[in-house]
């Protein structure tokens, strides 16, 4: 067990550290390329943004956005998981649902901002649930496919295990089947993609809080380039891209507490 | 308690394809059956049936196992034990199933567990042990389950000759011990000498029983050594050229 291949420890941070310094230079150059008006100062950005820190003007709008995030994601993860198991083991609801997916599966999601914006009003649900809607295709699609490609052995070692007293119980033992062997089979690869849908999250979050709203992260981009405040632009900006980070990074977190034993899943 | 196992002219096809054809053999209560064959030559495929995942009506012949809700456990040639689970959860696994209360579930896995010395690895996943430890661990979980048949397919394929032998005289040595019936499928003759009060020899297209042996010399010390081991690993040996 590498401390690398176990995704922690020290070489980890030092990565990180390395592009953190990295982007900063590129930053600098093209700052001193195109002139403080058009991209400020690396240093002036994040000076602002830790001033900003304590501002509750500033936490309001993260918190707003983290808010958003954490509903539509887990929202979308919990609807979609059990939906694409279901799909996955039964051939007649695929047989149903699954050209409905393929149908909808390439269609941007944000283009339903408006028809959301509609039926949900300029609350808080619009921005969730466009999160949320793109968050359960990408799972569904993923989770549908682990539960369907499951090697057939493992149903047939679940089913030396099911007690002869029991031979009779169908629907427990179809259920226990789900629980014990599709579900922990799944698990991995749908939340891998709950990972990788988090990038995709955080850029439809923003494009919802681009319009109609006054809270978010994303407006608060939006605001100061109205205004022409590019420091503040930039320092949202930032925060928005720390935020993507950060629940990526939490979605890692949650693939190594959630499956524990994925490395011996190889077979 | 061992169960007893009788088959009588048992065939399998996979659609078109037969694979077994007319395999008849006895395992008396607390018995043991080896089955020898080339790759492919249809050992997993018959290991399924007595174990009974293959379901009724995809089968001929006759095939009981007496008493009839004995208790089967099979060890499978690579999916015996579930990745996503700890080794303790997967010997609890077939006692949940079962409906055993929580408590003596986990105290019935842990004597199981000791027993095979294998205490240690209670915590681990099945990715984090070698490929010998996961089939012992699987045999801890048979006799958690109070199994009175035992199915081994290939269990030691993953492990070098030397840990080999140690393994299948502690199998032999606990399976005789509780007096649990088992059908162990290998490649190795040796094995197969080791481990069977009966070796069946597979062989032909579709699979038939080209030989059999009895082993009665099997439970003497230090069999591996005697004259009575190689003069039948010879024989088996023939037999599989031949077949
Ligand atoms: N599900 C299946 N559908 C069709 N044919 C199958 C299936 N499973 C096995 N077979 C065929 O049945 C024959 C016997 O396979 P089986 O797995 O029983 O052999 P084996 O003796 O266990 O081999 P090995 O020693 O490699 O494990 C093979 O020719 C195989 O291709
Ligand atoms: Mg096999």
């Amino acid at each position: 067990m590498s401390a690398g291949a176990s995704g922690g420890g020290p070489s980890k941070a030092a990565g990180y550290a390395r592009a953190f310094l990295l982007i900063l230079g590129l930053w600098l150059v093209l700052s001193l390329a195109l002139g403080p008006l058009v991209l400020p100062r690396p240093w002036a950005v994040i000076r602002n943004l830790a001033g900003q820190l304590g501002s509750p003007v500033f936490l309001g709008h993260a918190a707003a956005s983290v808010r958003r995030l954490a509903w539509g994601l887990g929202a979308g993860f919990a609807a979609a998981f059990p939906l694409g198991i279901a799909m996955g083991r039964s051939a007649r609801l695929d047989a149903w649902l699954a050209p409905v997916m393929f149908l909808t599966f390439p269609v941007p999601k944000v283009l339903f901002l408006p028809a959301l914006l509609v039926v949900f009003g300029f609350g808080e649900a619009p921005k969730a649930v466009l999160v949320a809607l793109v968050t359960f295709c990408q799972i569904l699609v993923v989770t549908r496919d682990a539960a369907r490609n499951m090697d057939p052995r493992w149903e047939d070692s679940f089913a030396t295990l099911w007690p002869a007293a029991r031979a009779g119980e169908r629907l427990a033992r179809r259920l226990s089947l789900l629980r014990h062997v599709v579900a922990p089979h799944a698990l991995p690869a749908a939340v891998t993609s709950l990972r990788i849908a988090s990038g995709t999250a955080v850029s439809v979050l923003f494009i919802a809080e681009s319009f109609a709203t006054d809270r978010g992260l994303g407006f608060m981009i939006v605001d100061a380039w109205g205004a022409m405040n590019l420091p503040r632009m930039w320092s949202g900006i930032l925060a928005m891209g720390l935020l993507g980070a950060l629940i990526f990074e939490a979605a890692d977190l949650l693939e190594r507490l959630l499956c524990p034993g994925a490395r011996g899943m190889a077979r | 308690m061992g169960a007893r196992v009788t088959a009588r002219g048992l065939g399998r096809s996979y659609g078109e394809v037969e694979i077994l054809r007319d395999i008849s053999f006895e395992i008396p209560a607390g018995g043991s059956l080896a089955v020898v064959g080339s790759s492919g030559s249809g050992k997993t495929t018959l290991l399924n049936l007595i174990a009974g995942l293959t379901p009724p009506g995809a089968w001929e012949g006759e095939f009981a196992v007496d008493p009839p809700g004995a208790g089967r456990s099979y060890l499978m040639q690579d999916c015996a034990l579930f990745p996503w689970k700890t080794v303790l959860a997967n010997l609890e696994l077939p006692l949940a199933l079962a409906r055993v209360p929580a408590a003596e579930r986990r105290a019935r896995a842990e004597a199981a567990l000791s027993e095979l010395g294998l205490s240690g690895l209670a915590g681990r996943y099945p990715g984090e042990i070698s490929g010998g430890e996961r089939q012992r661990i699987a045999l801890a979980r048979a006799l958690a389950a109070r199994a009175d048949l035992v199915v081994l397919d290939e269990p030691f394929s993953a492990v070098d000759a030397i840990a080999r032998e140690r393994l299948q005289d502690a199998v032999a040595g606990l399976l005789a011990g509780k007096g649990l019936t088992s059908v162990v499928a290998t490649h190795s003759i040796e094995e197969a000498v080791r481990l069977g009060d009966e070796v069946l020899v597979l062989g032909g297209r579709p699979a038939s029983i080209t030989a059999r042996f009895g082993n009665p010399g099997r439970c003497g010390p230090g069999f591996r050594s005697t004259e009575g081991f190689f003069r039948l690993a010879l024989a088996v040996r023939r037999a599989l050229e031949d077949a």
